[in-house]
């Protein structure tokens, strides 16, 4: 009796460890390891950009290093809130005019990647560029186009964690269009001295 | 004699051609210039015409906007007008008590983040070029900043204070112009072009003078 007993009870177990394995594996993708290297990915970069701002005091430079830095934070944000949804068996459903946003399809990473692949060209042609000259306003000149290059590249990163893990970046309406279009001119625009 | 007589004769016939061809010249010289004297008297910029009644402007294809200004008569603000320049926002056009336009402002959108003021006075630059060679030479005020105001990039500041001012006049037998630059902040700057059709503005000036008797 005891060993049926102890049959039945070995069998519960496996069921419901399969339910819960099921479970655990319907929600499992993306992995929360994948998340975590993410994370780590994009923390390195923090760090090493706060490295870099140190060496600044002011000037154009650093006003890119601090938008990159902040654009940054928002992955990090970002996966963060991915992470600890898995974890608490959240699930996060974004609505953006009415149409639910889901993880992008490989295609549309592929896209973001090979976009990701041309601005780190750019950066590493830039940065060459930069090692040119020991000061001055060409060095100055070279130094922010490698600024502006860690930056689209940190918006591509954004970009394409967004699309990787189905993230919805709702855009100020001051950012962008907000739909309603600019105020019009109050008449046919002409040359200045037809009008008068 | 005979030669004579032909010699006067031809002599008349040519005196009463030149008088015909002196007299048509003088016709056609006197029709065109009454032309253009009467196309300067009633047109108007923006391709309208000074003393338009409210009536007769919307029939143009304009939308007047009634805008809480009582100073100038009935005001309001003017969209798809006929011609505007580019960076014009805003056209306010003034009609009197008899419902004649005597009055046009144009507004300029603003020109932001510039406390020197350097876009907009490059544009004012340019207006009062355009404008000196259809109105002639413009009588110009532009009265430096004084103290702090004195600094180049206290120009706007200066002028939203009341420190300075920056405008020139422009007097035509007919109209009265004037293109200014005013300020919104210390560094949101704008002009202004008035145009006011002198002799409608008198006729508003005594029907205006003549209200106020009767409402005493």
């Amino acid at each position: 009796m005891a060993k049926a007993a102890s049959i039945v009870l070995v069998v519960l177990i496996l069921v419901l460890g399969t339910c819960a394995a099921v479970l655990l594996l319907a929600h499992a993708e993306p992995s929360t390891e994948a998340l975590d290297a993410d994370l780590e990915k994009v923390r390195a970069q923090i760090k090493a950009i706060d490295e870099e701002d140190s060496k600044y005091e002011g000037g154009l430079v650093k006003v890119l290093i601090l938008v990159r830095r902040e654009i940054l934070r928002n992955s990090e944000v970002m996966l963060e809130q991915k992470r600890t949804s898995f974890l608490r068996r959240i699930e996060l459903r974004y609505t953006i005019d009415g149409k639910a946003t889901k993880p992008a399809s490989n295609e549309k990473l592929k896209e973001i990647g090979a976009d990701l692949d041309k601005a780190n060209a750019a950066l590493s042609k830039d940065l060459a560029e930069s090692t040119q000259y020991s000061g001055g306003l060409m060095q100055a000149m070279a130094l922010m186009a490698v600024a502006t290059d860690h930056v689209t590249i940190a918006q591509l990163n954004l970009a394409y964690y967004a699309a990787k893990y189905g993230v919805a970046l709702p855009i100020p309406p001051q950012l962008g269009n907000s739909g309603t279009p600019a105020e019009p001119a109050p008449g046919v625009v002409v040359k200045d001295k037809d009008a008068f | 004699m005979r030669f004579d007589m032909l010699g006067q004769g031809a002599m008349y016939s040519r005196i009463i051609l030149s008088s015909i061809i002196v007299a048509a010249g003088a016709f056609i010289t006197t029709t065109l210039a009454g032309a253009v004297g009467e196309e300067e008297q009633t047109g108007a910029p923006l391709g309208l015409e000074w003393g338009l009644s409210t009536a007769q402007v919307r029939a143009l294809g304009v939308d007047l906007k009634d805008v809480p200004l009582k100073d100038y008569g009935s005001s309001y603000a003017a969209a798809r007008l006929p011609k505007i320049i580019a960076d014009t926002e805003t056209v306010l056009l003034s009609f009197g008590f008899d419902d004649k336009l005597w009055r046009i402002v144009m507004v300029s959108k603003a020109f932001t983040n510039d406390p020197y003021g350097s876009a907009v006075r490059s544009r004012y630059d340019e207006l009062s070029n355009e404008l000196a060679e259809k109105y002639g030479r413009g009588e110009q005020h532009h009265q430096p900043g004084e103290g702090v105001y004195a600094e180049a990039d206290k120009f706007v500041a200066a002028l939203h204070m009341g420190n300075t001012w920056y405008y020139t006049n422009y007097t035509t037998n007919l109209l009265w112009v004037q293109l200014s630059i005013r300020a919104k902040d210390f560094s949101t700057a704008f002009y202004q072009i008035i145009f006011e059709h002198k002799a409608l503005r008198s006729d508003f000036e005594k029907a205006k003078k003549i209200r106020e008797k009767e409402s005493l």
